[in-house]
This record gives C-alpha cells, structure tokens and sequence, in this order.
C-alpha cells in the first residue's frame, strides 16, 4: 500500500512537472538474464508512469573500459545512470558518478561496501538487491527433504556476489546445525567434480546465484547421483533444479523504477532513498524433478511455489 | 383512576405483560431466524470446505500431479488434519463419505450417535439440501460430492441442535433479564408505594389546609428528593399562609373598624348625594322640558359639526327624529341654504354668537319659512360647542309685512283723499265754468238771444262762429275730462271712506257671479271671451254661511281683481287660460280665492301692487288703482284682507278673507 501510494505521489509529481523531460542510462557487465528482468520490470513501470523518460539500454558489456567510456559519455548526457549486477555496483564504489547512480541485480550492499544503512544509505547511490535472507532457502530444503545433515555450496569463482551467499549461507547452516561446505568453480566439469566428489557427503546441493550457472544444462549433464539441487535463482529451477527461492527480478525493476522517478520526478535526494529488497521472494519447484528423486512435495509447499515439470 | 392504580398499571402490569409479548414474540422470531441463518451459515460452511478442497486439487492438478494417489492422499490427509483446526459457523457436525469405500472418512467416530445413518443413495445430485425427520427429530442436510476425490461432504445439524442454542439462550438470558426486570418491578412498586403515600400525606395535609386549619404540617421524611423538597415548600407556604392570614385578621380588624366609621361618612355623603342626583335629574328633566317644549328649533351641535340635540320643533318641523340626525353633520340639513351655512361657519369657527338672523330657509325636509336664526357657542370646552336655536317668524314677518303695507296704503289711501278734496273744488268750479259756457251758447236759453240782440250781434252768428273754431268740441272735452277726472277723485275719496261698515248679509258666491258677468260685460274684454275660451273653474264649498258686506263696493272689488287676471290672460297669449274661483269657509272667516294661470307678478313689483296708482299696464289700459280700490274696499269697509298668496309661472293667487261677523256683531 506504501509503494502504492508512493508511486500515486511520484505520478502526480511527475504530471506536475511534465514539461521536463529527463534520460537515463541502464548499463551492465556480461550476459545477465537476471539483469534483463529487472529492466524490463523497470520498463513497464516507466511506461505506465513516465512514458516521456529517455532510457538507453546499453547490457553485455564486455568490460569496465567499455562501461568507463559509457559513463563518461552518461555524466555528460544523461540524468542518472543504472549499473546492473554486483559487478556494476562495485565499478559505482570505485568509480563515483556526478549524476544520480542506481544499482540493480546487485547482492547485500552492504558486504559489497555500497553503503552501511540500507534504509538511508546516503551518498549519490541507492537502489535494489537481489539478497535475500538465507534461512529461508533452508526452510525450504527441510520442507522438501525428509533430511538434511550436509550441505554443499557451489558458486562462481571470482563472481563479487558470491562471497555474500557463501557468508550468509554459512550462518544459515550453522543456525540449523547443517554442515556447509563450499567450493568454487569456472566450469561445468568443476561443477561435475565437485558434485561427484561430495555425492555422499551432503544430502543438498545448493547453487550460486551467479550467471555462471545458467550456462549448465543439468539433464545433459553426467550426473547420475540422487542428491538434488537446490539454487539461489529462479531460471534454474526450470533446467532440472528441484527447488529455488530467490527475488522476483520483475518485481525488483519495478521497485528500482520508482527509485529512479522519486529522484528524477519527486526531486527526492539519492541518499534518503533506501535499498530496497524482495521480502516475499518466489519458490519453485520442479515437479518431474521431484518425481525423479522418488520425492514427494507437501501440498503445502505447492500452493506456494511456481511449479515446472 | 387513583394515582396508586395508575402507577401500578403503567410501572408494573403494561410492562410485565409487553416483557412476556417481547419474550415470546422474540423467541419465535429468533427460532425462525435461526433456522434460517444456520441453513444459510451451513451451506456457507460447505462451500467453504469444498472451496479449500477444490484449491488444493487446483494446485496438484496445476503440478500436474492430481492424479498421483500419493499426492491426493496427502492432499486428502491434510485436509482432514485441518479439520481439526477449523472452526464451523453453526452447531452441525460434518460427515466425509467416501463414495469408492462405502465408509465415512470423518468423523472416524460418530460423535453424536443421534444422527441417521448416511448412505451414498441418498444424495442424488452434485449438491443440494434436504431435511429428513428420524423420530420427532428433524435434521438439515446441506451436502456437495467430490468427484476427483471420491468424497460426499455433508453437514447436518438437528432441531434439536438448533433449539439447543435457544434454549441456551433462553437459560441464560430469561435468568438473567426477568430476575432483574421482577427486582425492578417490586423495588418500583414499594418505592411507587411509598412515593403515594408521601403524596397523600401532602395532600391530606393542603386539604386540612384548604379547609381552614393552618397548623397543620407535613410530617417530612429524611429523604433528599424533590417530594421532599415540595413538602417542606408546602410547609413553607402554610407558615406564610399562616403569617399573612393572622397579619390579614389584624388589618381586617382595622379596616373593620376604618369601614365603619367610612360607612357613617359614606353614608352622609350618599344622602347629600342623592339629593344632589335628585336635584341634578331634576335640573336635567326640567332643562328637557324645556327644551323640549320650545316652540322654536334647537340643535346641539358638537365640535366636529355633527347633531348632539335635535328637539321636537326641529322633529317636527324638518320631518326627522332625533334618532335620524343624532351624530351626522348639521349642514345635512341646511344644504339649500348656501348664505345661511356660511354665516353658520363663520360664527362657529370663530365660536362668536349669532343673533337677530333673518332669511328664508328649510331645515330637513321642511317647507320654506321665515326664520330668527341664532347660535350660542358654549364656553364649557366640551365635546358640545354650541345651540342652534331657528324661531319661526313667518307669521310675525307676514303680519310686519301687513303692517307695514297697511300703513303705507293708509298714508298713501289718505293723500289721494286729502288731493281728491281739494282738487274737487276747482275741479267742481271748471266742470260749473265749462257747462255754463255750453249752456250760454244754446239757442235754446232765451236770456242768451236776448243779450246778443243788446250787443247787436245775432246768437247764430257767435254760434257759427265757435263752430268753426271746434270751440263747442273743446267745451265737450273739457266736460269729459272733467267728468273722468272727477271719477278719479270720486274714487280717491272712497279710500277715505273707511269707517264705513255694511251690515246686510249677502251670497259671495252670487256676488262672484255678478262680478264675472260685468266683466264679461266690459268692452274691453268682450273680443277675448268670444276669441279665447276661458275655463272657469268655481269650486265653492257647500252651505256656506252669509257674509255681512256692501254688495256693491265688494263686487267692484271682485270685479278690479278678476280684470287684472283677464287682462293678463288676453295679453300673454296663454294656451288654455284659465281662472278659478274657490269658496270655503274657515274659523270665522270666508276665503275667496281667485287664481288665474298668466304668467304671474314679478317678485321685485309684488310689494307695490296694492300701491295707488302703480300699474305696469299700458296708459290707456288702467290708472293703477283697480287693486287699491280692491284692497281698501276689503280693508277698510269689510275688515278683511287682501293677499297675493302665490305668483310666478303657474300663475297667481289673490285670497280674501272676509269676517263672518262685524265688529259690531262681536261687541253684542
């Protein structure tokens, strides 16, 4: 109701002031589908309640030189600048902009060094996380399987975010007195070591949330193990993935989009805005996963949960 | 209706009975509505139970998995674990068949025993309702089957249940609202009880009160309400009472004694008063008379001009009572009379008397008379500002008139006898002078031939002679004139003849006639009486008496006044000219009235008429003394009179009154 109301105000501020008419860029490193969502969530609320905001979309940048020269060229023509992913938010860290600066399909800004107060973080940056509260996805694994004493956390090696889930995780397992072990990979066949070399050593396997993982098609992958996957991503739960909880990466756009107008439109500081996260994040669940670990989901968790067979 | 019975009546019967209406009207209306919310809280219930199994089947079915048994048992379990939980709108108890097993599901142990037994025959559609009786119990049935899970859901709940909850209720609420509402009514009726008799304690007392006893008092209770406050104000009003009833006595005493020694001097005063009041009525009976009996008009009048006193004479003369004219204005009744309201205006404005005020006038509807019209404003500054007092002097004015007259034709009467006389002489000398001359020129007279024969002159020479100088004509004319004016002279010395009284009684009537047949006689007229045809009208009255009289001198008197009116007729060319002759006797008198229909007497001349010689006739036609004559004959040798009554264009009107008795007949 909050938002609602607050994106109501933003609308009549922005029909106020209608006249100007404002650009911004949206940029980010690498492929990204999470980083895709978002913008098209960002997208429809501008169309709903800004449809006169300039937005150049410039993702799947190669590298920081080329996100450089971009926001060298944004600081000059643009009204405010978006750096998607963990990556663009630590470029933001060590490159600040003269312009308002957002970050999106970022992890906990807080590890990442963006701010300490997420709720007024202050400086020229604010924006959305990705990060969600770790104990949850162990609520989740324990719904589904009927135990769990070991759990094995496979992530990106050199990925910014995943130190973030590695430590949060960590604390979540050790809460629930879980064994959590992690290990690093840079390819599918790192993956598949580790995955056989753990095999029975941990009854859950869960995966990063990190681009990385969305290149891996776990039905042709070579693993025959009964261990299921659990992930900290949505896409992944749909290519063999028993069970994800993650944030709604529409929603997130959404939420990033009245940041933006609040700044652009509501002449709101940058700094007074906070960092807004998904407190109700989504769970699915692959039911011909399930079906294939012999596993039986509570009715419970399915009236919940996105289902994908 | 006692206050007691009232009270009782509407503190305690009329609401213990509309209690019982309340009661009874209220638990059939709430077992209707009872039953009627639970058949509707039921099939709530079970849309409900059915909405939470067909979400679930929703889910599995949208996972896919809706026909896995293992899901559907699970589902199923958990919907039954649930159950538990779950909280249901109304007392009916719910029953899952399964239609594959032939058993029921839930409850696994009857819980109520009373219930029919269900059978999967007895719900033919997918959903729906019925009642069925088991005894003289009656049971509602709301159920709906799920196909995908092979169950009935059903949900029954008995009368019993039903009245259970209004027994409940009436166990607890009856209770509960009589043993307060029958407190409340005994506690009203003994405070009621005491209320009543309080006020009756009051009243007894204000009627120990009313009946004269002020020391009597209200027995007061220590109870601080307003009873008591109205008591102790009665209390108060009694010692008041009782303090201006004793104050009262004592001044009752003084003023008894103040009255009595008034009633002495009230009494004096009333009889010195009632003297005064009867010397005053007798003052104002007494000025009535006498205004009353005025023969003359009084009017009051008030400042604002209208009538305040109207005595007879005014009622009799104007025609109007005093009635009529009370409070209109005055002037009403003067409006011909434009000099007579000015001169009025004039003296009551300036509130100046009025006096000696002589003129015609009417008042109301009355004829014309002769008037003394006087005013006297009042010096009281009153309402009433003055009298009118009109005398009528018509008779008093006519006889001055008559006095006058007379007098003046005495005088002049006198004159042309005292001239006759002394012109009788010479008159009588030239008449000698003029006949000897005549006689001494006849031949017939022999001394006169004799003394022409001595002067030697012949007497038919001095004959031829005065022939042819017309000199015996001028001897005639002298003889005629003479002989006319001694006529005149002759006449004129009749107006002296006054003393002289006829005594033999004679016919006017036949006196009248002979007049009428001399004048119808007369050279003058005879050309008019053959040329017109006059209307004589004689009206005489029957068996009149005789009147002594000189036939011959009151026929010339007759005849001069009936004259005038032919000559009148024949000079103005009338139409029909007409003369009447009336005849009547009166009081003492006969009235002979000779009325012609001429053109009448100018009112300027009409005093002069009788006047010696004042004729407006030509020279030849009369020497103005045919109504002198008639009038000294009437006068003067009869003791009568002559009047011309009334003239004008209607013609005129000469009246005679002769005395029916000679003074001479009075003085024997």
């Amino acid at each position: 109701m909050r938002q609602l109301l607050f994106i109501i105000l933003i609308f009549l501020n922005a029909s106020c002031f209608g006249e100007e008419v404002f650009s911004i860029g949206i940029s980010w490193l690498g492929r990204s589908p999470m980083s895709e969502e978002i913008t098209t969530g960002a997208m429809e609320t501008f169309r709903d309640l800004v449809p006169d905001l300039k937005v150049e979309i410039r993702g799947n940048l190669k590298n920081e030189n080329e996100l450089r020269i971009l926001l060298e060229t944004y600081a000059k023509t643009k009204d405010a600048v978006v750096l998607l992913r963990s990556s663009g938010a630590r470029f933001l860290i060590n490159n600040p902009q003269s312009i308002p600066s957002f970050i999106g399909a970022a992890n906990d800004p807080v590890m990442l060094g963006i701010t300490t107060n997420t709720d007024r973080p202050g400086g020229n940056i604010t924006g959305v996380s990705y990060q969600i509260d770790m104990n949850e996805i162990i609520q989740l694994m324990s719904n589904l399987l009927p135990e769990i004493n070991a759990l094995l956390y496979l992530y990106e090696e050199g990925h910014p975010g995943s130190p973030v889930d590695s430590f949060h995780l960590s604390r979540a397992c050790k809460n629930a007195s879980i064994d959590f072990i992690e290990a690093g990979c840079s390819s599918t066949e790192d993956v598949l070591r580790e995955i056989e070399s753990r095999n029975d050593d941990v009854d859950a396997i869960v995966l990063g949330n990190q681009a990385f993982f969305h290149n891996i098609d776990f039905d042709d992958m070579s693993y025959t193990g009964e261990v299921p996957f659990f992930s900290l991503n949505s896409l992944l739960v749909s290519k063999g993935v028993l069970a994800s909880i993650s944030a709604d990466d529409r929603k997130l756009g959404r939420l990033l989009a009245g940041s933006i107008i609040s700044v652009l439109y509501g002449n709101k500081k940058v700094g007074d805005i906070p960092i807004q996260f998904d407190r109700d994040p989504v769970i699915s669940i692959n039911i011909t996963t399930a079906e294939k670990l012999g596993l039986i989901i509570p009715i419970h968790m399915l009236r919940v949960a996105e289902v994908y067979r | 209706m006692k206050l007691r019975l009232k009270i009782n009546l509407f503190s305690l019967v009329i609401p213990a009975l509309m209690a019982f209406i309340v009661i009874t009207t209220g638990i059939s209306v709430m077992n209707r509505v009872i039953i009627d919310l639970n058949r509707k809280l039921i099939e709530k219930d079970i849309e409900n139970l059915f909405g939470l199994i067909d979400s679930d089947h929703n889910v599995l079915k949208k996972a896919g998995v809706d026909n896995h048994p293992q899901y559907v048992s699970q589902a199923k379990l958990d919907f039954l674990k649930n159950l538990s939980n779950r909280d249901y709108s109304t007392e009916g108890e719910l029953i899952i068949l399964d239609t594959l097993s032939e058993t029921q599901v839930y409850p696994t142990r009857r819980s109520l025993t009373s219930y029919p037994d269900m059978k999967r025959e007895m719900f033919v559609h997918i959903s729906g309702d019925m009642t069925i009786s088991e005894g003289n119990e009656r049971f509602y049935i709301n159920y709906i089957k799920i196909p995908y899970w092979n169950w009935i859901l059903v949900i029954i709940i008995s009368s019993k249940d039903l009245f259970l909850e209004i027994q409940n209720y009436l166990r607890l609420v009856i209770p509960l609202s009589i043993i307060p509402v029958l407190s409340g009514l005994i506690l009203t009726y003994f405070f009621l009880k005491k209320v009543i008799s309080r006020i009756n304690d009051s009243l007894q007392c204000l009627r120990e009160v009313e009946n004269g006893n002020l020391s009597v008092r209200i027995k007061t209770e220590p109870i601080n309400d307003e009873i008591h406050e109205i008591q102790l104000a009665i209390n108060r009003m009694i010692n008041s009472l009782r303090s201006f009833y004793l104050e009262l006595e004592n001044r009752v005493e003084q003023r008894t004694e103040e009255l009595a020694e008034s009633n002495l001097r009230l009494k004096e005063e009333i009889n010195s008063g009632e003297l005064a009041r009867t010397e005053i009525s007798y003052l104002n009976q007494y000025l009535k008379n006498i205004i009353d009996s005025m023969p003359s008009i009084l009017i009051g009048i008030n400042r604002d001009s209208t009538i305040n006193k109207w005595n007879p004479e005014a009622s009799r003369v104007s025609g109007f009572s005093e009635a009529d004219v009370l409070d209109r204005n005055f002037l009403d009744y003067f409006n011909d009379n434009t000099d007579l309201i000015n001169k009025l205006i004039d003296h009551i404005d300036s509130e100046e008397p009025l006096s000696d005020l002589h003129m015609k006038l009417k008042v109301g509807g009355s004829e014309e008379f002769y008037g003394d019209i006087s005013y006297f404003p009042l010096r009281e500054k009153r309402n009433e500002m003055g009298i009118l007092q009109i005398r009528d002097i018509t008779e008093k004015f006519q006889l001055e008139e008559l006095i006058k007259h007379s007098e003046k034709m005495l005088s002049v009467g006198g004159l042309a006898a005292g001239m006759a006389h002394e012109i009788n002489n010479p008159l009588a000398g030239m008449m000698q002078s003029a006949q000897n001359i005549k006689r001494r020129l006849s031949t017939d007279v022999p001394v006169n031939r004799k003394k022409a024969d001595e002067l030697g002159i012949t007497l038919e020479s001095i004959i031829s002679y005065s022939k042819s100088r017309n000199i015996p004509d001028m001897i005639q004319s002298i003889l005629d004139s003479g002989k006319q004016a001694a006529e005149i002279v002759d006449n004129m010395v009749s107006f002296s003849q006054s003393n002289t009284v006829s005594n033999s009684l004679h016919n006017i009537d036949e006196i009248l006639k002979d007049a009428f047949e001399s004048l119808k006689e007369d050279k003058a007229f005879i050309s008019f009486f053959e040329r017109d045809r006059l209307t004589l009208t004689e009206d005489y009255a029957e068996n009149l008496p005789q009147v002594p009289c000189d036939q011959k001198k009151l026929e010339q008197a007759f005849f001069n006044i009936m004259r005038n009116a032919i000559q009148v007729l024949s000079n103005s060319n009338i139409e029909n000219p007409s003369l009447c002759l009336r005849l009547y006797a009166r009081d003492d008198a006969m009235m002979i009235e000779i009325e012609d229909n001429g053109p009448g007497i100018d009112e300027s001349i009409r005093k002069r008429i009788f006047e010696p010689f004042f004729s407006t006739k030509d020279v030849n036609q009369g020497k103005g003394l045919g109504l002198s004559i008639s009038y000294y004959i009437i006068r003067d040798h009869h003791r009568g009179n002559l009047w011309l009554e009334k003239t004008g264009a209607g013609g005129s009107l000469f009246v005679i009154s002769l005395p029916l008795h000679t003074i001479r007949d009075k003085a024997l």
